[in-house]
């Protein structure tokens, strides 16, 4: 009764020394091989599953539900990030485009130079009004003008043609060391010498539309007697340095008002205000026509006649001369013979 | 009674197991709460040595097969640490919550100094003193900083069954 009154009032001490004892001889024994200790292993295991299978569902549910947020805030994050990204690339696409556009415009010039072996040109760039204060003053007034970055140290001389791709597109009028003014199709000052493409005898003189807001220009000094049609082509004549049988633009209206002239109006082809680059034609070598003076596009038609006289056989007179100069095909001796 | 102890060996479970799944998302500068060392103390000072005894034993084996010690590490140093936690709170004059956290603070050294004790035993490469240093202390104060929050769960789950007990299901 004693002992068991001792046990009783020790048994803390008791139960410390037991599980004491047996934790030092577990430790001491090991865990592999031990049968005691695979079987206390197992048995925690077995009361534990439950609840790790709890565990983990509470873990994927609370995963699930914070994933709303999480996954809304990472997305939130991700769209700030691109759109950072596309404040970025968006310029540097707006720059590709315009590299692009520029490249296509630049083949096309070097196409054009390459296209015209009859022309020695001068590309200049078409800068703002703004950048030559003193002229602009004067000529801003003026519709229609356009400002180059070529002037008398290039080469530049006024009457010179100015032309782009698709055609003629104005008349050079002012020089200035570095700078030249060119009247466009759009100037009241710009005034072309013309011809019809489908019959060039009909010669006519452009005159452009004074105004920035009409592109239609005035074809002035036709004969009564010449046929203008509609639809048109109207090429320049040439003159001086300006090169002759280059588009300017297309009969939109024939007005014939009775008087000694006919008056038609015309749609240029160039748009000069659509333009960086411009030609200036510092040169054009004559058309074949040019040169012999005859043009087979206004030949009459041929009708059958008496045979030509042989040369021998004309009376030789001082005034029979061809109309224009032939290669000479006579030989040395009769050229230069006494 | 029967409920009692279903609820206490539950919370000793769920206490063993939440320390080997869950609290890593609480850690911090490597270091982790000993929730485990929590419960012991606690009822090392509510329900005195034994319940002390056999939370560590219930505790320390869970731990023991789920981090795969040799089996009795973590059993010996919890029933040692709740029967010295348990001795030293029956002659505690105060249940200041300082009181407490200081108590746990100092189990929870003894828990790792005993630990430690523990592996060098087995391999003496271990390095016990910088172990202490760098693990235990910093360890013993993170788990130190839970005891008011656990003490309170803790007093809320066991004692509102007792007012429930003495008041027939009506709260006081």
């Amino acid at each position: 009764m004693l002992s068991y009154r001792r046990i009783r009032e020790n048994r803390p001490t008791l139960v410390l020394v037991v599980l004491v004892s047996l934790s030092i001889v577990s430790l001491a024994s090991g865990t592999r091989g031990n049968v005691i200790s695979n079987a206390i292993t197992t048995a925690g295991s077995v009361v534990a599953y439950p609840f790790l299978r709890v565990f983990d569902a509470i873990g994927g549910a609370t995963s699930y539900t914070v994933g709303f947020v999480v996954a809304y805030d990472a997305s939130r994050r991700e769209a700030a990030g691109l759109r950072k990204e596309m404040n970025v690339l968006v310029p540097r696409i707006a720059d590709r485009d315009a590299i692009y556009s520029e490249n296509q415009r630049l083949k096309e010039m070097v196409g054009f130079i390459q296209n015209q072996p009859r022309l020695e040109l001068a590309p200049a760039k078409v800068v703002p009004l703004s950048q030559d204060p003193i002229s602009a003053a004067k000529i801003s007034n003026s519709a229609g003008v356009l400002v180059v970055d070529r002037g008398s140290i290039h080469g530049i001389e006024p009457a010179m043609c100015a032309m782009t791709k698709d055609g003629v597109a104005g008349i050079v009028i002012d020089v200035r060391p570095t700078l030249s003014y060119i009247a466009t199709l759009h100037s009241d000052r710009c005034q072309i010498g013309a011809m019809i493409g489908r019959d060039k005898r009909v010669r006519a003189t452009v005159h452009g539309s004074g105004s920035d807001f009409s592109h239609i220009c005035r074809l002035e000094h036709i004969d009564t007697k010449d046929i203008v049609r509609v639809g048109d082509e109207v090429l320049t004549a040439g003159s001086g340095i300006f090169p002759s049988e280059y588009p300017i633009g297309t009969i939109v209206e024939v007005e014939s008002s009775g008087s000694l002239f006919q008056v038609a109006y015309m749609e240029p082809h160039a748009d000069p205000y659509s333009v960086d680059e411009i030609f200036l034609v510092k040169r054009a070598q004559p058309t074949l026509m040019e040169m012999s003076g005859h043009d087979p596009s206004t030949e009459q038609p041929v009708v059958p006649g008496p045979e030509p006289l042989d040369r021998s056989e004309r009376p030789t007179r001082e005034t029979d001369k061809p109309a224009f100069a032939l290669p000479d095909t006579r030989s040395m001796q009769e050229r230069y013979a006494p | 009674m029967i409920r009692k102890q279903v609820l206490w060996f539950l919370t000793v479970m769920i206490a063993a197991l939440v320390q080997t799944t869950w609290v890593e998302q609480i850690r911090l500068m490597d270091v982790v709460p000993d929730l485990t060392l929590l419960v012991v103390v606690y009822f090392a000072m509510t329900e005195g040595e034994e319940r002390a005894m056999y939370s560590g034993l219930i505790g320390g084996i869970i731990q023991d097969i789920a981090s795969n010690y040799t089996l009795g590490h973590h059993v010996l140093c919890y029933v040692v640490v709740g029967y010295a936690a348990a001795r030293i709170s029956a002659r505690m004059m105060t249940e200041h919550p300082a009181a407490k956290a200081i108590l746990v603070f100092c189990a929870g050294i003894a828990f790792g100094i005993l630990s430690i004790a523990v592996a060098y035993v087995q391999d003496p490469s271990v390095p016990a003193f910088n172990a202490i240093v760098a693990r235990v202390v910093p360890s013993t104060f993170y788990t130190a900083l839970f005891t008011p929050i656990l003490f309170f769960a803790m007093d809320r789950l066991f004692k509102r069954r007792k007012q429930w007990k003495l008041t027939g299901g009506l709260t006081l």
